[in-house]
């Protein structure tokens, strides 16, 4: 269970985050969504003890990081700001760690065989290519075989079999009753395996809730009549949100098809067509309202 | 803490750093005794006296230089090659990161510096039976200044580790260094010799019983150079609590 209450970071004249509060409950993938430059990474350099908030707390299991006894054990972790000495082996690299946290030897090769690594493990991480260093920094992370994995972009120069597995290992972590919280600006691969979707853009959260609460089950009415002029007024005086789709197909949101086909009745406006739509409202069209981010054509 | 000085060394010994620093260290003492021993021949001085031993021994803490290299490698390489967040992510009480780095840097620092002073010691008594003399074993001058020269790199590592911690940019803390042990800090000793004694490279000579100058005694040569170390790190422990990593 991650909590991040009110936190707040000014970096010089640029507030990073401002009174971010959200949760990632266990059992359930989080994903962490918002345009380069919302306060992603910096939300979690704070969850991880790397950056001090100047007001607010991030707790991990009720704890800050730096109380917790064997950090390494409850929060896998990959960031950024990670890096390899471009001459020591990746398997050296994970045994530099797992000595430094105390773990033992024998989880080194596990996790080099779990994030398909060993054929690569000995020779010098300088030379591994982006895909095999985020697989190294992953290894890294699931050392510990922790509670709470914080993955900063994970996805990052990963290839399409590695995006799969990578969803693969957030959904099976989670679904073994673990804490999984990802960032990403990347709409589709939050929308393939968040359970759970925060939405942050320039420094505050602006919404947060379960992918199905946030856009999967946005009901919508989808009327055809040939007296637009009418249907119009009548949509604007019971409240509903109206979008015209065409010549004469209107799709409405805010009411159910059985109000549409009473009120329509009642004022007398002839339909062709009433039918009601689902999920027609995609993470997209939200993130682009919710967001400042531009779409770009 | 076991296991924090344990990663230490152990990434030490996964990289070839360490083993080019050792390789440069003794090959430069080896350079100045064999530079020392033959100056001081030609200048008909008696290598066997105390004053002999001193000019020409003295000289093998040249290469502590090199351990000093090595401190600044352990703590600030780390920024250099970002696995500073790794650190401090396994461990986020950073003042244990700081000294395990700066008793890592001493440890090893002892190591090379007896490597050192056992080089020095071997090759002057070899140029001492080349020129006809015995080198005098039993000198205590030459084991004083042996042990100096050990204590010496030792401290230079801590000292490295400690200023690496403090301001993690490598090639800034072995440049700093070295322009203030081979230039700046012989202008003001040569300015205020009462002050001077005190300044690192001061205490360093003395420690090694330079014969060159009117130096502090070794116990205050090395309780002085620790005391850089300590206050260094101290500094940078306080620093690194409150600065993002």
């Amino acid at each position: 269970m991650i909590e991040v209450i009110n936190v707040s970071k000014t970096y010089g004249e640029t507030a990073a985050v401002q009174g971010v509060t959200f949760s990632a409950p266990s059992g359930v993938v989080t994903g962490f969504l918002g345009p380069n430059g919302a306060g992603k990474t910096t939300t979690l350099r704070i969850l991880l003890g790397l950056a001090r908030p100047d007001a607010g707390t991030a707790l991990i299991d009720g704890r800050s990081y730096a109380e917790l006894p064997a950090p390494r054990r409850v929060v896998g972790a990959v960031i950024d700001s990670m890096g390899f000495d471009p001459g020591r082996t990746g398997r050296n690299h994970l045994r530099v760690v797992a000595r430094a946290a105390g773990i033992a030897r024998s989880r080194v090769d596990e996790v080099l065989d779990f994030v398909d690594l060993a054929g690569a493990a000995d020779r010098a991480a300088g030379g591994y290519s982006q895909g095999m260093r985020q697989r190294l920094s992953l290894a890294s992370a699931l050392l510990g075989d922790p509670q709470v994995l914080l993955l900063d972009e994970p996805a990052n120069g990963l290839d399409p079999a590695g995006m799969a597995w990578l969803r693969r290992l957030l959904t099976d972590w989670a679904a073994q009753g673990r804490t999984v919280l990802f960032s990403s600006h990347v709409l589709t691969e939050v929308e393939f395996v968040a359970d759970r979707i925060v939405i942050i853009d320039r420094g505050r959260v602006v919404r947060e809730g379960s992918a199905r609460d946030l856009y999967g089950s946005d009901r919508a009415v989808v009327v055809r009549s040939d007296d637009c002029d009418r249907l119009e007024r009548l949509a604007r005086a019971e409240g509903w949100t109206v979008r015209r789709d065409g010549a004469d197909r209107f799709v409405i949101r805010g009411t159910t098809s059985a109000a549409v086909g009473l009120a329509v009745a009642d004022a007398g406006i002839a339909l062709t067509e009433l039918s009601s739509e689902i999920s027609t409202r995609s993470l997209e069209d939200l993130f682009l309202d919710l967001t400042t981010a531009e779409a770009h054509a | 803490m076991i296991d924090l000085f344990a990663a230490e060394i152990l990434k030490l010994r996964t990289t070839r750093t360490m083993g080019w620093l050792l390789l440069a260290m003794v090959a430069i003492t080896g350079l100045a005794v064999t530079g020392a021993v033959v100056l001081a021949a030609n200048a008909n001085l008696d290598l066997q006296s105390e004053h002999g031993v001193r000019t020409v021994l003295h000289v093998s803490a040249s290469g502590a230089l090199f351990v000093l290299v090595l401190g600044a490698i352990i703590s600030a390489g780390e920024y250099r090659h970002r696995t500073a967040t790794d650190s401090f992510l396994t461990t986020p009480r950073r003042w244990r990161v700081v000294a395990a780095k700066l008793g890592t840097a001493a440890g090893v620092g002892v190591v090379f510096g007896v490597l050192a002073a056992g080089t020095a010691l071997a090759l002057a008594a070899h140029l001492y039976a080349l020129k006809g003399y015995t080198f005098p074993l039993s000198s205590s001058e030459a084991w004083q200044i042996l042990g100096g020269a050990a204590l010496y790199a030792s401290l230079l590592g801590a000292l490295g580790a400690a200023t690496g911690s403090l301001v993690r940019n490598q090639v800034a803390v072995i440049v700093g260094w070295l322009v203030w042990l081979l230039l700046a800090e012989n202008i003001v000793v040569g300015l205020a010799p009462d002050f001077g004694r005190w300044l690192p490279g001061a205490a360093g000579r003395g420690l090694v019983l330079d014969p060159n100058g009117d130096f502090l005694a070794q116990p205050a040569a090395a309780a002085v150079l620790a005391s850089y170390a300590i206050a260094i790190a101290i500094l940078a422990i306080v620093v690194e609590r409150r600065r993002d990593a």
